[in-house]
């Protein structure tokens, strides 16, 4: 009973207000910002790696120096500072692919689940870290639930446009990119 | 299709060029001057694909966008930041994916008419 007249309600609000929907997008613009601008000081090939550790990998490091959860601080001591450069590899491209997809609004329910992965990882390496605030990563965590609960590339963004065509669709590819929109 | 929201993705490239000038906290993507010229060469390039709106000429500046990231990153892995750093890599890794994505899905749309031609 509720859930039949709270979800009509909550369409509407978005439906019938330009500027809820603007608003949405706003939101998505600016996470994809954070990400772009945050890719910045990602720098191949030895992100930071060295006689002197900077940038990526000194903050991969804080995992192990100022543990956050055990079993987290373990992986990361014995398989991702070990295999460093593969690492910073896929941080870069997966920062960079979350930048890109939710700039453009496509697949953006699947990118914004990647972004709450992703803010977990960095919120585990860093949280008790020196001059950390642990409500920048908790905000930035619910940026994310909030791109994914509004499906907010269906506002201004590649998913609103296409999403018809992939719903009619019968083909797999289609049928996925209608699921991750 | 690849009318509007390609000259909108092309228009966002070219105000991107903006960065160049902003420095500091806001400073979103890292933009030296030969890496303006980039946006703004290719973002109008894109503007004048969605405003002819044409398709061809779409998937050619999601290309065009797509290569200059892969130049960038090449760059980047040799110590050079000539065009740009990681920031730039992912905006026009965003604007190739979505041009091309808008050019492969306006010849899906095409397809159909053409063949009633």
């Amino acid at each position: 009973m509720i859930s039949n007249s709270v979800a009509p309600a909550m369409d509407d609000v978005l439906a019938s207000s330009r500027l809820n929907r603007a608003l949405i997008a706003v939101l998505r613009v600016g996470v994809a910002l954070l990400w772009i601008q945050n890719v910045s000081w990602k720098d191949p090939p030895a992100f930071g790696e060295g006689p002197s550790p900077s940038g990526l990998y000194q903050f991969t490091r804080y995992a192990v120096e100022h543990p956050v959860f055990p079993p987290y601080s373990w992986l990361v001591e014995h398989l991702v500072l070990p295999n460093f450069t593969f690492f910073g590899w896929a941080v870069l491209l997966v920062e960079s692919a979350l930048g890109a997809f939710l700039l453009i609004g496509l697949a953006t329910r699947l990118w914004a689940l990647v972004g709450i992965a992703q803010t977990v990882a960095i919120a585990l390496s860093v949280l008790n870290a020196p001059n950390e605030w642990v409500w920048s990563y908790l905000l930035m965590l619910l940026a994310h639930v909030a791109l994914f609960a509004t499906a907010a590339g269906r506002y201004a963004g590649l998913d609103g446009l296409l999403r018809p065509r992939w719903a009619a669709s019968r083909s797999t590819l289609a049928r996925l990119l209608a699921r991750a929109s | 299709m690849t009318g509007r929201p390609t000259l909108a993705l092309g228009a966002a490239s070219v105000v991107s060029a903006l960065f160049y000038f902003v420095r500091g906290t806001f400073q979103f993507v890292w933009l030296p001057g030969a890496g303006a010229a980039v946006a703004v060469v290719l973002g109008l390039f894109a503007v004048f694909a969605g405003w002819l709106g044409s398709r061809l000429l779409t998937l050619a500046a999601g290309a065009a966008f797509l290569a200059a990231s892969a130049v960038l990153m090449v760059l980047l892995v040799r110590g050079g930041f000539l065009i740009g750093n990681g920031s730039a890599f992912s905006l026009w890794l965003g604007l190739g994916i979505g041009l091309v994505v808008l050019g492969a899905a306006a010849a899906y749309e095409t397809r159909p008419t053409e063949g009633n031609a």
